[in-house]
């Protein structure tokens, strides 16, 4: 996630032109025949608790991190790759959320815990439209939401002394004021 | 679950809270101590004034000041501001006659603060009041990606240098020259996603160049001319006048025409003419203050045979959603000219018009009428709603 600095708003413009073109080229030419080469190749990968997974390369391309790899062993389809740290259910969610184009209504069906480990999962395998669909969904859940729901949500544990919540919370006093305490 | 919290790494979390309104970024101080001065950081600036009735109005503005100094003051001035959003609506100015300083000045000095170069902002979006006039820097601020003004005046604008701007989306904002417009469109030769709505110029004063890298458009108001932008894929459209396009748009995929008065069944289909491929129609109402205004078709109207029929009806048409069923004759006859036409039409969805007093057995005679008439696409699904 080295670059995050291109507006989020002008990286899903790109990614809805992109799904258009590759949309587009697929109506325009015969419908029977797969318009890439590539259609229906797999990738093999295997998963944090051992679950080796056949996922189709369309969305495998969308992981930067197994991309780089990806031309240097085009010809050997069987190597497998090593993805430590997503678990088997979490690359299912993944898969689910590429192959339904980033629909919220998909996002607000996770669970809080299922949220936050695509997020990590986005993050570690470098897949950009994900991670910025995710962060959004979190932005989503915990929007206007009470310190004390924040917390909850990441897990917090409040290193504060009352006192010291009570200063800060003064300090800053106009943030806390409308808030819905929920 | 806590452990793999706390593995996250700061700007991970910095970019979850940059989607997140400033008064929320600073209650994260509390959090813990971790998050304590995470805010400073954020590289995203996002307040809204509103208006609280029960509140002296003058005593309320200079809190929310307080607020927005009270931000900026204590932000890390190393880091970047990649977002400024700042909407304070048209009740904002009003009444403020007791305040000393001009309360115009500040927000322009903030938004000055917002172009100045080292914060390299990408995300521009205001919303204020006619009386506020943009700083000319503004204009030339080349990190822009993204701008959006709304209900702002654009006094001089000599020199306009957005080189990345992508999505430029203006909505009332006051031009004092009639080339205002066209001299902010020609110094943004990139901008992808377009949205003007209500700009008043004098059209006979003003040349517009073409705009080919336009992919989406959204235009609300008759003034300006679509020729310049011949190229989009995803265009929505507010008639207010007869549309005469005389030219095609080549590579349109996706229209949506929101009728401003009535429905004018025969223009749509002069326009679908001149859009060859398009593969997406989207009927609706502009809903606005005129909607009472909104005229019915008659219930005896009639279109007449249509021919010949549109090229992207017969060929590319894939979907067609109706916004606006009100249970007229007229729309009836056009949906069946749709279904009967369309060879390769997926899905046709049809959505009854919350205002209008569609009775059941109205509905029932569409669904009945619709669904018995002949279709030329096999595979194409009915929904009414």
């Amino acid at each position: 996630m080295a670059e995050r600095g291109e507006s989020s708003e002008a990286v899903m413009l790109k990614k809805t032109e992109e799904e258009k073109l590759r949309k587009g080229k697929m109506i325009v030419g015969d419908e029977s025949k797969a318009g890439y080469e590539e259609e229906g190749k797999k990738v093999k990968l295997v998963t944090s608790d051992g679950v080796t997974m056949e996922v189709e390369i369309s969305i495998v391309k969308e992981m930067e991190i197994i991309q780089t790899f990806i031309g240097a062993t085009d010809t050997d389809d069987s190597f497998i790759f090593p993805i430590s740290n997503v678990s088997s259910h979490i690359l299912n969610q993944i898969i689910e959320l590429v192959k339904g184009e980033y629909d919220q209504e998909l996002a607000k069906k996770l669970s809080h815990d299922e949220l936050k480990e695509i997020l990590v999962a986005a993050n570690y395998l470098n897949m950009k439209t994900l991670f910025h669909f995710i962060a959004t969904a979190i932005a989503n859940v915990i929007q206007n939401k009470s310190v004390e729901f924040v917390r909850d949500f990441f897990g917090i544990v409040n290193d504060f002394t009352e006192e010291e919540e009570a200063e800060l919370r003064k300090t800053n006093a106009w943030a806390f004021e409308g808030v819905d305490e929920d | 679950m806590a452990d793999m919290i706390s593995s996250i790494p700061d700007d991970i979390l910095l970019y979850i809270l940059s989607f997140l309104p400033t008064k929320q970024v600073v209650a994260t101080t509390v959090l813990s101590k971790r998050w304590n001065l995470l805010f400073r950081s954020v590289p995203s600036f996002d307040f809204s004034y509103r208006m609280d009735y029960d509140k002296n109005h003058i005593e309320d503005c200079y809190h929310f000041f307080h607020s927005v100094f009270s931000f900026l003051l204590s932000r890390d001035s190393n880091r970047s501001l990649h977002k400024f959003r700042l909407r304070c609506g048209s009740t904002f100015l009003m009444n403020t006659v007791g305040i000393k300083t001009s309360i115009s000045t500040w927000i322009e000095e903030w938004i000055e603060y917002a172009v100045t170069g080292r914060n390299r902002v990408q995300h521009l979006d205001l919303n204020l009041d006619q009386k506020i006039v943009m700083p000319s820097m503004v204009f030339r601020c080349k990190t822009l990606v993204v701008l959006k003004l709304g209900y702002v005046t654009v006094k001089d604008i000599s020199c306009v240098d957005l080189p990345l701007l992508k999505i430029l989306h203006l909505n009332t904002v006051l031009f004092s020259e009639d080339v205002g417009l066209s001299l902010l469109l020609s110094g943004s030769p990139n901008v992808e996603d377009l949205e003007v709505k209500n700009i008043n110029f004098d059209p006979s004063k003003v040349k517009f160049n073409r705009l080919p890298k336009l992919v989406r458009v959204r235009t609300l108001g008759h003034l300006f001319p679509l020729e310049i932008v011949q190229n989009v894929e995803d265009l929505i459209i507010y008639p207010l006048c007869p549309l005469k396009l005389g030219f095609d748009l080549e590579n349109l995929v996706q229209l949506e025409i929101n009728f401003v008065y009535r429905k004018e069944w025969l223009e749509v289909l002069e326009v679908l003419r001149h859009c060859p491929k398009l593969q997406n129609l989207v009927l609706g109402i502009f809903k606005s203050y005129r909607f009472e205004l909104f005229q019915k078709n008659d219930e005896g109207a009639v279109l007449p045979g249509l021919q010949p029929i549109p090229q992207c009806i017969s060929m590319y048409l894939k979907t067609c959603d109706f916004g606006i069923y009100e249970g007229s004759i007229d729309e009836i006859q056009f949906a069946r000219y749709i279904l009967q036409n369309a060879k390769y039409l997926r899905t046709m969805k049809i959505q009854i018009c919350p205002e209008s007093n569609v009775t059941d057995d109205k509905i029932l005679y569409m669904i009945k009428e619709l669904s018995s008439c002949m279709k030329s696409s096999n595979t194409c699904t009915l929904s009414i709603k």
